[in-house]
């Protein structure tokens, strides 16, 4: 056996997974409820005891590898000059590499928010604006009040070359910890994310990771790489599923929904290039990578909003289909109440488990909207012609659902089925016609710690968790914490 | 968007005209519904030949992003191009808004086929003018008309 362990040290559970690498298989796993705010090493041991009846191996000798977004995860405040330009171009940097977003300041930082910004207690800074030769004055700004507000969160200096040099010595003078990284948005129409990423990465380990004592817990493992945000794992595995392993065929374009109890989050692995003639692309470039957070869009704390923004009668028509005739508007409201209050509630019966599905699937019809492009005809002296946003996720291959509704609800399909595009909304360049699958075991953050290392192995443990909604063979029982 | 040795030598040149030794940035892009990108795209190269940074933003090019990739870019200049005539549709509030963008100090310039009425062109440029544009070319004006202008307005040559 080639044994290979992966710790997820979430915001919710601690889990823990045991691959065979040379039988492409999930040996076993566990989950247990996150003690990050006691005792981050009460549910480490407790996992590693589950696990333990699955094998005879020492769990601490097997080579482990751990990402974790306990304790608030990677929390990040970005600052740049023009909101639909150096500040987006940053916010997506910063959620490419796993972070939480807990604060977005464009232009010249004022007093007031600055004390917004202080008040978020961001892990990191990421300070952008201008491109290599444009706008100096705004980010020399921003890095003088940076260093006057008495924070101290490391700060990545990654704006225009020409003065982020200046706008580190400023912070640094000031005692803080700066960076320099090469500007995310160097030109007007390119987005440059890697050093950006690769410091995010190290600073996550030096300071975060240590900061909230998962580092020193993950020294009892035989950790052979460096921790990394869950999202960042969830992002590999997107990618490596997208592209398959080297000399082998991927899923083409592949889209991730994790629908939570209070955020909805999109990953895709595609280009977004467009799927109909004739378009012409505008606004920033996309990368390959994508990944957005609605933090106001979860099935459980988040209910009454999905309400608000869908409408009761629309989430009606939904659970009706599953559950017919017995709903109405004023149930949904109700449950969405319900469930905004206790957010560990479990649907119990038809009628629940209906209006359950029909959030999720609200929730993830308008999440995947805000991620996806969109398109519009504009009639130009040459005739009509389509004007393309965003990423045109038309041609994705394949759906997979994360996220309690959609891994044990009855209605996974259903919910998924709010990603697809209706002949309702052909603006929105959602996908076509993709095939679904569901992470029931949550292991896609193990198949993303394992894929750079071992693509061959992770692909095909993947391809036999990941599974169809009509699968009714599992391989692994669904997954009750202990 | 690799810069020929010619417009580096160039841009050293005209850079060094400036006291704060910036290379001097325009943004340039056809504004409004027209899918015309020729006409700009024969700027573009003019310009950076000339020596200036050129931010490009191609064809079907809102307002509000001429101005957002000035702001961005720290722009000496906007150049605008029309070419389908509904330029008044597109450019009426430009200068306005450029001013509200705290843009007022950048040099607005237009070109093209501004608009579609038998051309009466001291009234058209009358009218552009009216809207913020500090300078207004009627087609068929050379680039160097414009980079000359320009140099002029940005007090890099006399």
């Amino acid at each position: 056996m080639d044994l290979a362990l992966a710790i997820d040290f979430g915001s919710t559970f601690t889990k823990g997974s045991l691959f065979d690498l040379a039988q492409q298989r999930v040996v076993g796993i566990a989950y247990q409820p996150s003690t990050v705010e006691s005792d981050v090493a009460i549910g480490l041991h407790a996992v590693l005891a589950r696990l333990k009846q699955h094998t005879s191996h020492d769990l601490t000798r097997v080579p482990a590898r751990v990402c974790s977004s306990a304790a608030g995860g990677l929390r990040m405040v970005v600052v740049g000059l023009v909101p639909s330009l150096s500040l987006e171009a940053a916010q997506r940097a910063a959620l490419g590499a796993g972070a939480k977003i807990v604060g977005a300041f464009g232009h010249k930082l004022s007093r007031s928010v600055l004390s917004s910004l202080a008040a978020a207690r961001p892990d990191l800074i990421l300070l952008a604006g201008g491109i290599d030769g444009g706008d100096e004055e705004t980010i020399l700004h921003n890095a003088r009040a940076l260093a006057e507000l008495g924070l101290a969160s490391p700060v990545i200096v990654a704006g225009n070359q020409f003065v982020a040099e200046d706008c580190v010595s400023i912070l640094s003078r000031a005692g803080r910890n700066a960076t320099l990284a090469a500007n995310i948005l160097p030109e007007i129409d390119r987005i440059e994310v890697g050093e950006v990423h690769q410091l995010i990465r190290e600073l996550f380990v030096k300071h975060i990771t240590q900061a909230k004592g998962i580092e020193r817990v993950a020294q009892e493992l035989n950790l052979v790489t460096p921790i990394i945000p869950t999202p960042a794992a969830v992002l590999r595995a997107c990618q490596l599923l997208a592209e398959g392993p080297p000399k082998r065929a991927g899923l083409g374009d592949v889209v991730i929904v994790d629908v939570g109890g209070a955020t909805t989050d999109v990953h895709s692995a595609s280009n977004g290039a467009p799927t109909r003639p004739g378009v012409i692309r505008r606004g920033l470039p996309e990368l390959f990578l994508k990944r957005t957070v609605e933090g106001d869009l979860g099935v459980r704390i988040n209910a009454m909003t999905i309400v608000e923004r869908i409408g009761a009668d629309a989430i009606c028509d939904f659970a009706n289909t599953l559950h017919p005739g017995g709903l109405n508007a004023d149930d949904v409201r109700a449950y969405a109440e319900r469930v905004s209050d206790d957010p560990n509630h479990v649907p119990r019966g038809a009628q629940e488990a209906a209006l359950d599905a029909a959030l999720a699937r609200s929730a993830i019809r308008i999440a995947i909207q805000r991620h996806a492009g969109s398109v519009k005809e504009v009639y130009t002296g040459a005739g009509l012609a389509l004007v393309q946003y965003g990423k045109d996720l038309g041609d994705v291959s394949t759906v997979i659902g994360v996220g309690g509704v959609i891994a044990y609800g009855e209605h996974g399909e259903f919910a998924l089925q709010g990603a697809v595009s209706t002949p309702e909304a052909p603006v929105a360049l959602i996908p076509n016609g993709p095939k679904f699958l569901i992470d029931q075991s949550y292991l896609l953050y193990g198949i993303g710690l394992l894929a750079e290392e071992f693509p061959d192995a992770a692909f095909d443990i993947a391809s036999k968790v990941l599974l169809p909604p009509s699968s009714s063979s599992q391989l692994l029982p669904p997954v009750t914490p202990a | 968007m690799n810069s020929p040795e010619s417009s580096m030598k160039q841009s050293g040149e005209v850079a060094a005209a400036r006291p704060s030794g910036r290379q001097p940035v325009i943004v340039l892009g056809t504004i409004g519904h027209d899918a015309h990108i020729v006409g700009s795209s024969v700027l573009r190269f003019a310009f950076e030949e000339a020596g200036f940074r050129v931010v490009f933003l191609g064809a079907v090019v809102p307002p509000e992003e001429f101005i957002s990739a000035a702001k961005e870019s720290a722009a000496d200049a906007i150049l605008v191009s029309s070419m389908y005539g509904m330029g008044r549709i597109d450019c009426a509030d430009f200068g306005d808004k450029c001013k509200e963008a705290g843009l007022g100090h950048v040099k607005l310039y237009l070109g093209g086929i501004l608009v579609t009425d038998p051309e009466h062109w001291p009234e058209t440029e009358a009218l552009f003018k009216g809207y913020g544009f500090d300078r207004v070319y009627p087609p068929q004006t050379k680039a160097e008309t414009a980079i000359s202008d320009l140099k002029k307005d940005l007090g890099l040559s006399s």
